[in-house]
C-alpha cells in the first residue's frame, strides 16, 4: 500500500511517498524526502501518527461556560473523532487547577486529558 | 382578539414612522405595523438624509431619457439630447415640487425635537460641463417656482476649488453651493420618531406582515397580520417596496411602481480629510448620481453612492453587485482621484420605488384609489426621508378629506429625548452619568466607543436585534464591523430581553446569529465527522 | 475622575502588553499600569485553545490559555497593577492617556512612557469586494473562535472558509472537531497563506476540500446564509467566469487578513508605515512620538507568539531605560543621521523594525516576509557596496517570517541597509579533490550532526582512497533527483528512458552505497540547511560552497 504525507518539517513540504507493507504494516520504502528529517517524520505518520487534542469541556458550576484542556501526550490520530465525542459528555466541576486532569486515561489510551487553565467559580 | 383602530399605518419606514407622529397630535387611535423586528428596516435602510436643495431629478435623469426609459438598463453613455425634454405638467410631477417646497426648514426643526444629531454640512452640486450648467438652471426654476431655492448659490470653478481643495480641477466647472444644508442620520431618525409616536399615543407593532386585508361591509378593514388582527377605519399604505404588494390585497392599485436600484458604500473616516462637503454630481450614465458624504456624524465615515436604473423589474434590493462598485468608483474618482476601493469597509444595497413615469418624469402619488375609500397609497421616492415631515402632512389632509375627524391632541408632546452619546460628552458629564448608572463606564464597541450603558439604552428603546443596537447607538458602525462587540452586544441582548443567545436575531426575521450549543452536534450524532 | 502621573502605561494585556510590562518592571521601573479592555489579561490568547506557542521562547509547546497563565504568573509575582475592562479611548503625543474604567469612571493618566499593544483586528468580507447579500451566518474566523471556544455555541453546522491564513485553518480543524462539516477552504493564492504544520494538521488531517486559487464572491440568502458562489482565478487575481459554482452552506467563515489596530497610534500621530500596517519603529521599538513605543501584533502580523513576547520585552526595557534615564522632557529618538534606516529589496515585502540606532551594541533581529514561495534563496542585507549579512536558505515563503539578525559590529559608516532575497541559480559544494588529505573531518561531523554518533557508515561523505596513485576523492551522496528505476533494465528519468543508469550510481537509491544501515533508506545529502558542516569543517579546503546568483 502506498501513502503520501507532506511532511512540515521545513516549508519545503515535501511529498513523500511511503510503501508500506500490506500483511505486516511494516514500512518498505519512502521517497520523495529531499533531506533526512523527512524520513522519521514520514515514517512516524505512515505507521503511527499521532496528534495532540486541543478542545474544550462544558463547565457547571461556574462562570466560566467551558474549559479549555489538551491531551497530555499525543493521542493516536484515528481516535481523536472517539475521544471528541467521549468529551462531550464531560461536564467539569471548579476547583481544578491547571495541568489538572479533566479526564483520566480516556478511552483506555493512557492518556489524560488536562486544563490548559484554572477553573474557579 | 381583533384589535380595534382608527388608522392603521402599514410600514414603519420613515413615512410611515412620520405619519404615525404627525397624526398623533390628533386625538386619534393609531396602530403602525411593521412586518421586521424593528423600524426602518425596508426601503428606509439605504438612503442618504440630507435637505433638499436640489431636485435630483434633474440630475438623475439626465437629458433625453424619455423614450423607452422603462426599458433601459443603465441607459446609455455619450452626448445628451436636450431636444424635446420638458417636464410636464403633471399633478403628480407638481406635488413631487409642492412637497419639496414645504420641507423647507422642518428636518432641522425635527431633529432638533426629537434630539437627533443634525449637520450643516453643506452641499454641492457639481456641474461637469455646460449641459449640466444647463440642468442647474432648469433645476433651480423648479426650486424658485416651488420655494426651496433660498440657501442656493451658483457657484463658479474657483470658488469650487476653494470649497472642495481635492477635487479634480480639470474636470469641473462649477456648480450649486448650499452651505446651511444639513444631513441626518435617518436610522436614527427613524427609532426617534418610533419613541415619540410611542410616548403619544401610537401602537407600533413589529414583526407584525400584513398577510390579508378584508373589506367589511361597513366600511371597514380587516388586516391579517402576522400576530393577530386588526380592525380599522383608515389604512395608510406606506410600505416602500411592498407598497404594491398590500394595495393588491384591496385592489387599490391604481399605480404602478419601476424600482430603481441603488448601492452605497461606507468609507473610512479618514476619507473626511479628503472631501469637505456633500458632493453630488452627475455619474457617468443617465440616472446615476454620484453622492460623495452625507453623514451627520463629523467623526464618521463617509458614504459614497451610485444609482442605477433597472427598469420596471422588481430588482433584489439587497444584493450588492460587483458591476455597481465600477460604476461608483469611475465617476467617484474622476472627482476625486485619491479615492479608491481599499478605503471601504462596508458596502450597502437597497432600492427605491417610483411612480411609474408615463408621463415622463419622475412622480408622486398620496391618494386614495378610485375605488377604495380610506385606503390611502403612499409611493413617492424622492423626496423622501428629507421630506418626511410634509409627506405625513399631506397624508395627514388626504385623510381629512377621507373623513377622519382631526381633534386636537392636547397631550401631544413634540419632544423625545436622544440617547446620550457617550464619546461626544465632556468628562465632567461622563463621570456624572458613569456615577449614576455604571454601566457606563463599560466600553463595548471600540471602534466608535459605545459604553454598555448606551446599548442597555438602546434595548430598552426597542432594539431587539444586534442591528437595532447599531442602527442606535453605532456599536458594529466603526471599522472593525462588530468584529470586537458583535459577542458582546449578542450577550447583553440575551441577558436584557431574557432570551437564549441562540434565538438573537442580526436583523431580520429568521437571521439567527448562532445556531448551536457547545457539544450539541458531537451528542446528536448529527455530525458527519 | 481621576488623574494620575505614572511612569510606564502599558495599552494591551496580550501577549506582547504582558512582556513589556514585566520586563520593565523587572528591569527596575516600579511604577508599570497595564489597561487592559477585556474582563481578564491575556488577550486573544484566551480563545487560542490550540498548541505551538512557546515553541522557540520557552523551548515547549504550549497552547494558549497555558502560554498566558505563565505570564499571568508573572505579573502577579512582580505587583504589577493592572486595570480590567478599562478602555482607552483618547492618546496623544504627549502620552496624556484618557481611559474609561468601570470603578473609577474617566481616568486621565499622563505617562512618562506608553507601550502600545494593542494588537490588531480582522479584515471583513467588504474590504475584499465580496458581494451579494449581507445576511447573518457571516462572521470572521476570530469572532467565530470567541463564540465556539469562550461562549459555547456554533454559528453553524455547514461551514465554508475564505482564506487560509493560519486562524481559518485552525477554525477548520476546531469545527470539524465539534462536529460541524467544513465544506471548503477557499484560497486565491496558488500556496497555502499560514504554516505547512496547519495546513497539514488543519486541512489534509480531516480531508477537507482545499481550493487554491479560488475566492468567493458573492453571498446568497435573505436572513441566514444559504450558500456562496465560488469562482477560479488567475494569476492576477481575475476571476474566470466560466467556473462559477455555487456551494450551499450555513456558514461563512473569513479569514482574509489581520490588520493592527492602530486608531490610537494615529490619534497620537504616530506615523505608519503601509508596507506593515504598523508604526515605523526602530530597535527599541520606539515609535516617532518620543516615548510612545509599540511591540507586539500592532506593530507588524507576526507568525509566532514568540516573536511577539520577544518585540515586547524589548519595548518593555527600552521604555524603562527611557523612563529611568530621562530627567523632564523624552529625549527625541534618533532619526535622521543618527539611525539606519532598514528598507526591504528585491522579493522582501516589508521589513520590521525599519531602523537602527547606529549606536547600538546588541545585535538587532529583522524580521522580514518574502514576497512569494521560493527555493534555493540567499537573503542578504547591505548598502549596496557589501553585504553584512548572508545566509542561504532551502525555501522561503510569505506565510513564515524570516528573521535576519544584523550584527552590530559589523555596522560602520552605514546610513541605509537593504534587505532582499535573491534566487541562487546553483548551490553544491565544490570538490577540490588535489587538497583532500584524507583527514576524514567530513564524514565524522556528518555523521555526527544527523545521526548523534560519529560512524562514516552514516555520513553522506565519504572519503575514497585509491591506493595506487594514493590520491584521496571525496564523494557526496546526491540529492533527490526524479529517478524512476526499473531495476532490470530500463531507467525512466524525467520522463526520459534511458538504458542504463544515467546516474552516478552512488546517489541511486537502490544501489548498496549511501544506505542508512538496517534499513532501505537510501541517505541524501541535505546541505545541513545551506549551511554544510563538511564545508565548515574541511581543514584543507578541498570543500568550498559554490553559489552563482541567478540573473
Amino acid at each position: 500500500m502506498e501513502k503520501e504525507v507532506i511532511c512540515i518539517v521545513c516549508p519545503l513540504g515535501c511529498r513523500i511517498n511511503a510503501v508500506v507493507d500490506d500483511a505486516t504494516g511494516e514500512l518498505k520504502s519512502i521517497l520523495g524526502n529531499e533531506c533526512h528529517e523527512g524520513v522519521s517524520y514520514a515514517k512516524k505518520e505512515v505507521t503511527s501518527p499521532e496528534r495532540v487534542l486541543t478542545t474544550t469541556v462544558i463547565t457547571e458550576g461556574s462562570s466560566q461556560p467551558l474549559l479549555p484542556v489538551r491531551s497530555n501526550k499525543p493521542l493516536p490520530k484515528g481516535k481523536l473523532k472517539e475521544v471528541m465525542r467521549e468529551l462531550a459528555y464531560v461536564k467539569v466541576k471548579p476547583p481544578l487547577k491547571i495541568g489538572e486532569a479533566a479526564a483520566k486515561n480516556i478511552l483506555n489510551t493512557k492518556v489524560d486529558i488536562i486544563a490548559t487553565r484554572s477553573l474557579t467559580t | 382578539m381583533t384589535r380595534e383602530t382608527e388608522v392603521t399605518i402599514v410600514g414603519g419606514g420613515v413615512i410611515g414612522l412620520a405619519t404615525a407622529r404627525e397624526l398623533s397630535k390628533y386625538k386619534v387611535d393609531i396602530t403602525l405595523v411593521e412586518k421586521e423586528p424593528d423600524v426602518g428596516w425596508g426601503t428606509t435602510k439605504c438612503t442618504t438624509s440630507q435637505d433638499l436643495t436640489f431636485d435630483a431629478a434633474y440630475f438623475f435623469q439626465g437629458l433625453g431619457a424619455i423614450e423607452g426609459f422603462k426599458d433601459m438598463a443603465f441607459g446609455p453613455p455619450g452626448e445628451p439630447n436636450l431636444v424635446g425634454w420638458e417636464r410636464k405638467t403633471d399633478p403628480h410631477v407638481d406635488l413631487r415640487g409642492r412637497i419639496m417646497g414645504r420641507s423647507v426648514g422642518t428636518m432641522e426643526k425635527l431633529c432638533k425635537e426629537l434630539d437627533v444629531p443634525y449637520v450643516s454640512c453643506g452641499n454641492i452640486w457639481v456641474c461637469k460641463n455646460k449641459y449640466d450648467y444647463y440642468l442647474l438652471d432648469k433645476g433651480i426654476q423648479h426650486a424658485k417656482k416651488y420655494g426651496y431655492n433660498n440657501g442656493n448659490k451658483i457657484i463658479d470653478k474657483k470658488t469650487l476649488l476653494e470649497l472642495e481643495p481635492n477635487i479634480n480641477p480639470d474636470r469641473v466647472i462649477g456648480g450649486l453651493y448650499s452651505p446651511e444644508a444639513g444631513c441626518f442620520q435617518v436610522f436614527r431618525l427613524c427609532s426617534a420618531l418610533a419613541e415619540n409616536a410611542r410616548q403619544n399615543g401610537v401602537n407600533i407593532l413589529t414583526d407584525s406582515e400584513v398577510k390579508a386585508i378584508e373589506r367589511e361591509r361597513g366600511g371597514s378593514f380587516i388586516l391579517h397580520t402576522a400576530k393577530g388582527d386588526i380592525r380599522t377605519r383608515f389604512v395608510v399604505n406606506a410600505a416602500g417596496l411592498d407598497g404594491w404588494k398590500v394595495a393588491a390585497m384591496v385592489k387599490a392599485n391604481n399605480f404602478s411602481t419601476f424600482t430603481i436600484k441603488i448601492q452605497f458604500c461606507i468609507l473610512d473616516k479618514k476619507v473626511r480629510n479628503i472631501v469637505k462637503h456633500h458632493v453630488l454630481a452627475r455619474g457617468k450614465y443617465n440616472f446615476q448620481i454620484v453622492n460623495i458624504g452625507a453623514t451627520a456624524d463629523e467623526d464618521a465615515s463617509v458614504l459614497l453612492g451610485h444609482a442605477a436604473f433597472f427598469g420596471s423589474k422588481r430588482w433584489d434590493h439587497r444584493i450588492t453587485e460587483r458591476e455597481f462598485m465600477e460604476r461608483i468608483f469611475i465617476p467617484a474618482r474622476e472627482l476625486y482621484p485619491m479615492i479608491s476601493e481599499k478605503d471601504v469597509i462596508r458596502t450597502v444595497a437597497g432600492s427605491l420605488t417610483f411612480e411609474n413615469p408615463d408621463s415622463g418624469d419622475i412622480g408622486a402619488r398620496i391618494e386614495t384609489a378610485p375605488n377604495v375609500p380610506r385606503f390611502v397609497n403612499v409611493v413617492i421616492a424622492f423626496p423622501g426621508s428629507s421630506a418626511c415631515v410634509a409627506i405625513a402632512e399631506v397624508v395627514r389632509e388626504v385623510l381629512e378629506q377621507e373623513g377622519m375627524p382631526l381633534v386636537k391632541n392636547q397631550k401631544f408632546n413634540p419632544r423625545s429625548e436622544g440617547i446620550t452619546d457617550f464619546s461626544k460628552i465632556t468628562d465632567r458629564e461622563r463621570d456624572a452619568i458613569i456615577a449614576k448608572n455604571p454601566a457606563y463606564s463599560h466600553m463595548v464597541c471600540r471602534c466608535e466607543t459605545v459604553p454598555e450603558g448606551e446599548i442597555i439604552e438602546a434595548i430598552r428603546r426597542g432594539a431587539t436585534t444586534v442591528d437595532g443596537v447599531k442602527q442606535r447607538v453605532r456599536a458594529g458602525m466603526g471599522r472593525c464591523q462588530g468584529g470586537f462587540c458583535g459577542p458582546r452586544v449578542l450577550e447583553i441582548l440575551s441577558r436584557e430581553l431574557h432570551k437564549p443567545k441562540e434565538e438573537i436575531l442580526l436583523n431580520s426575521k429568521g437571521s439567527r446569529v448562532l445556531y448551536y450549543k457547545s457539544k450539541y452536534l458531537l451528542k446528536e450524532g448529527e455530525s458527519d465527522y | 475622575m481621576i488623574t494620575r502621573d505614572v511612569s510606564l502605561v502599558v495599552i494591551g494585556s496580550g501577549p506582547a502588553g504582558l512582556a513589556a510590562a514585566i520586563k520593565a518592571k523587572e528591569s527596575g521601573i516600579d511604577e508599570v499600569v497595564i489597561l487592559e479592555r477585556s474582563e481578564e489579561l491575556g488577550g486573544l490568547l484566551h480563545q487560542c485553545v490550540h498548541n505551538g506557542f512557546g515553541l522557540l521562547c520557552f523551548k515547549e509547546d504550549l497552547t494558549g490559555p497555558e502560554f498566558a497563565c505563565r505570564l499571568i504568573e508573572k505579573v502577579n509575582e512582580l505587583g504589577i497593577e493592572y486595570n480590567l475592562e478599562t478602555m482607552v479611548i483618547e492618546l496623544n503625543a504627549r502620552r496624556n492617556i484618557k481611559a474609561v474604567n468601570p470603578q473609577k469612571g474617566v481616568m486621565n493618566l499622563n505617562a512618562g512612557a506608553v507601550v502600545l499593544a494593542m494588537g490588531c483586528r480582522e479584515r471583513t468580507y467588504h474590504q475584499v469586494g465580496v458581494m451579494g447579500t449581507r445576511p447573518a451566518g457571516v462572521l470572521t474566523a476570530g469572532t467565530a473562535q470567541r463564540y465556539i471556544n469562550v461562549e459555547g455555541y456554533l454559528p453553524g453546522k455547514e461551514v465554508v472558509i475564505l482564506g487560509s491564513g493560519d486562524i481559518g485553518m485552525i477554525m477548520a480543524r476546531r469545527l470539524t472537531l465539534e462536529g460541524a462539516k467544513v465544506l471548503a477552504v477557499v484560497e486565491k493564492l496558488p500556496y497555502v497563506g499560514g504554516l505547512k504544520r496547519n495546513e497539514v494538521q488543519c486541512i489534509h488531517d480531516f480531508d477537507i476540500p482545499l481550493y487554491l486559487q479560488h475566492t468567493v464572491t458573492k453571498i446568497h440568502g435573505n436572513a441566514r446564509i444559504e450558500g456562496v458562489t465560488m469562482v477560479e482565478v488567475d494569476g492576477k487575481g481575475d476571476a474566470n467566469k466560466a467556473t462559477e459554482r455555487l456551494i450551499g452552506c450555513d456558514t461563512l467563515l473569513l479569514s482574509v487578513g489581520l490588520i493592527p489596530e492602530n486608531e490610537l497610534s494615529l490619534q497620537a500621530g504616530v506615523k505608519l508605515d503601509l508596507l506593515t500596517n504598523g508604526p515605523f519603529v526602530s530597535e527599541r521599538m520606539e515609535t516617532t512620538i518620543p516615548g510612545i513605543f509599540a511591540c507586539g501584533n500592532v506593530v507588524t502580523v507576526y507568525d509566532l507568539v514568540d516573536y511577539v513576547m520577544w518585540s515586547g520585552e524589548i519595548a518593555g526595557k527600552s521604555a524603562a531605560t527611557l523612563v529611568k534615564g530621562k530627567k523632564t522632557q523624552a529625549r527625541k529618538p534618533k532619526r535622521g543621521k543618527e539611525s539606519i534606516s532598514i528598507k526591504a529589496g528585491n522579493n522582501v515585502r516589508f521589513v520590521s523594525p525599519q531602523s537602527i540606532d547606529k549606536e547600538i551594541e546588541d545585535d538587532v533581529d529583522i524580521y522580514i516576509r518574502v514576497t512569494e514561495p521560493m527555493r534555493n534563496v540567499e537573503i542578504s542585507a547591505g548598502d549596496g557596496n557589501e553585504d553584512i549579512y548572508k545566509k542561504i536558505y532551502r525555501a522561503v515563503t510569505p506565510g513564515e517570517m524570516v528573521v535576519v539578525r544584523i550584527p552590530a559590529k559589523q555596522l560602520k559608516t552605514h546610513n541605509e541597509l537593504v534587505i532582499k532575497c535573491e534566487k541562487l541559480a546553483w548551490l553544491g559544494i565544490n570538490i577540490n579533490f588535489e587538497r583532500c588529505t584524507g583527514c576524514r573531518y567530513c564524514e565524522a561531523i556528518c555523521s555526527f550532526g544527523h545521526f548523534d554518533e560519529v560512524n562514516p557508515v552514516k555520513s553522506c561523505i565519504r572519503i575514497y582512497n585509491d591506493l595506487q596513485s594514493n590520491v584521496y576523492f571525496p564523494i557526496i551522496a546526491g540529492p533527490y533527483t526524479d529517478a524512476k528505476c526499473t531495476s532490470q533494465r530500463f531507467v525512466v528519468i524525467q520522463g526520459i528512458e534511458y538504458d542504463a543508469c544515467a546516474l552516478c550510481p552512488i546517489c541511486c537509491p537502490i544501489r548498496p552505497f549511501f544506505m542508512e544501515p538496517g534499513t532501505e533508506n537510501s541517505l541524501k545529502c541535505d546541505m545541513c540547511g545551506m549551511d554544510p558542516m563538511c564545508v565548515q569543517f574541511c581543514s584543507s579546503g578541498a570543500l568550498t560552497l559554490a553559489t552563482e546568483k541567478e540573473e
